[in-house]
């Protein structure tokens, strides 16, 4: 009776986190769907953005790092995988002939950048961190559909 | 009673001294008696230039295609003709904008080519402005570790002068001055900030922003001295073109590390909102104050509200307003005759035509095409 109800209750969670996929999803969605616009009215305002002014080795400002969660929903799974989105130490400049350019991307086509390129910047931010909640969301699913396949072959 | 001879001799003598005391200035740039003598061909040619430009009805047609496909298959019978012919699919957007700027760069080196002074000289300055931008281009590639000769590759065609390759040891302005810009045209125009500091994004964008205001200052005063119907379109224009970029420099710079002294700098010394209104922008923190600095001067009242109410979502930006006054005035260029002015405003339109084409492209492939008809329609 104990394995109903926990089978039952992995089903709930599972439709529960299957639930927030689709909304993040959607989110991403949205958000690139912005970061493109903006990026497309930006050069449309004049801001010349193209390949050759990228810098030829970037140093990413943000870095993802594998950790461990404990987990509070469910008592039998203690310590999972998870990522987390962090800044990177390293990000501090590119030196070049001993004259620093700037890291942050924004200020790689113009240093008075418009404001629809500060918001596509934002936006394309913002679907990194969807991003990796979904992959999170998705490392979660793939836990309880183990737990539960465990459990059904147990019975 | 039909006038004698000696009346209309008389009468013809007060128009052509009236003609020839209006322009004071070099050449007869402006004059109704000589005006064609020299120039006369080339204006006849640019008009018929104009007449190809696209009209609402192109745009219309343009709007409702589905693909890019489409869009080439439309161009095909306006002016442009199968520009794209040649290129193979799927197009890109960037491709599109390539191709309509070569064929604006190949009308103006055809006119230039036959173009008599000071003719000649105009379509020059007409030209600085794209070798600025082809500058900044460089030196920012550079800085970014970039391949001199893919970067000269993005040049825009018009900007393009001998030492080019040479920007890539220029790792100071005062360098940058003199080993490359000394001798180009752009030489005199970066005697403003010439420093040993060496070359960051900041101090790309001073450089970029000093020539370019020296430059269009040097361009206003070439247009006045011509005098006649040239120095009155080219100074409405270009009083416009200076009071754009300061207020974009104003409200760009909010959230940099550019101070407010260094900022004041970069304002060109002309145009309608110099002195007072400059003053006033040099002081601004924020979107408000700037507001409230242009709250004296109607037009740009308008074009300021006009983007800020549009329902607060930004549908119309300030850029947008802008290009729309913009369009305008070069479209009054053409009721004038006898003037220069049409060569810039026609290069212009077609930037703007180039603009729109290209957004509608952008809206058509990421399928916005609830927001397609914000581009300016020109005629």
């Amino acid at each position: 009776m104990q394995k109903v109800e926990e089978i039952d209750e992995l089903c709930k969670r599972y439709f529960r986190l299957y639930d927030k996929y689709i909304q993040l999803q959607t989110s991403l969605q949205q958000s690139l769907k912005s970061g493109y616009w903006n990026l497309a009215r930006s050069r449309h305002s004049g801001v010349r953005i193209i390949e050759s002014m990228i810098p030829g080795s970037i140093i990413p400002q943000r870095v993802i790092q594998p950790t461990t969660r404990n987990t509070t929903d469910d008592a039998t799974i203690s310590s999972v995988g998870a990522l987390t989105l962090q800044d990177n130490e390293d990000s501090d400049s590119l030196e070049v002939n001993n004259v620093k350019a700037k890291s942050d991307p924004l200020y790689w086509f113009g240093y008075l950048a418009p404001p629809q390129l500060r918001r596509c910047q934002k936006e394309f931010a913002q679907a990194t961190d969807i991003a990796v909640d979904l992959a999170n969301i998705k490392i979660q699913m793939a836990e309880v559909q183990a737990r539960y396949q465990e459990l059904r072959n147990s019975s | 009673q039909v006038p004698s001879v000696g009346v209309w001799r008389r009468n013809a003598c007060l128009i052509c001294s009236f003609e020839m005391s209006n322009n004071s200035g070099k050449g007869s740039a402006g004059s109704s008696l000589t005006f064609n003598i020299n120039d006369g061909y080339l204006d006849a040619l640019l008009r018929g230039f104009r007449i190809g430009i696209l009209t609402t009805a192109d745009y219309s047609n343009l709007v409702q295609c589905d693909t890019l496909e489409d869009m080439k298959l439309h161009l095909a019978s306006t002016d442009y003709g199968d520009f794209l012919a040649n290129e193979p699919s799927p197009l890109h957007t960037t491709t599109i904008q390539d191709k309509c700027t070569l064929r604006m760069v190949k009308e103006f080196t055809h006119i230039r080519a036959q173009a008599a002074e000071p003719l000649a000289t105009f379509m020059d300055y007409i030209s600085y402005q794209y070798m600025i931008d082809n500058v900044v281009l460089l030196i920012t590639g550079t800085l970014h570790e970039r391949d001199i000769t893919e970067l000269i590759e993005k040049c825009h065609p018009l900007g393009m002068f001998d030492s080019m390759a040479t920007l890539s040891v220029a790792t100071s302005i005062s360098e940058l001055y003199n080993n490359v810009l000394v001798d180009t045209p752009l030489g005199p125009y970066i005697q403003g900030c010439l420093t040993e500091v060496d070359l960051d994004e900041m101090n790309i964008e001073t450089v970029r922003n000093t020539l370019y205001k020296a430059y269009l200052e040097d361009f206003h005063q070439f247009c006045l001295e011509m005098g006649g119907p040239t120095a009155e379109m080219m100074d409405k224009i270009l009083s416009f073109e200076a009071d754009r970029r300061s207020i974009n420099i104003t409200i760009n710079s909010f959230g940099t590390e550019l101070s407010k002294d260094e900022r004041q700098k970069l304002y060109p010394n002309f145009g309608v909102l110099h002195p007072e209104g400059i003053m006033k922008l040099a002081k601004a923190d924020d979107i408000e104050q700037v507001r409230q600095a242009l709250d004296y001067y109607e037009t740009y009242k308008r074009l300021l509200s006009d983007s800020m109410g549009g329902g607060g979502l930004g549908e119309k930006s300030l850029e947008d307003s802008f290009f729309e006054h913009e369009t305008a005035l070069n479209k009054d260029a053409f009721e004038n005759q006898f003037s220069y002015a049409v060569f810039y405003a026609y290069f212009k339109l077609k930037e703007q035509e180039i603009r729109n084409i290209v957004w509608i492209a952008e809206c058509i492939q990421q399928k916005q095409k609830q927001k397609i008809n914000q581009f300016i329609p020109i005629f």
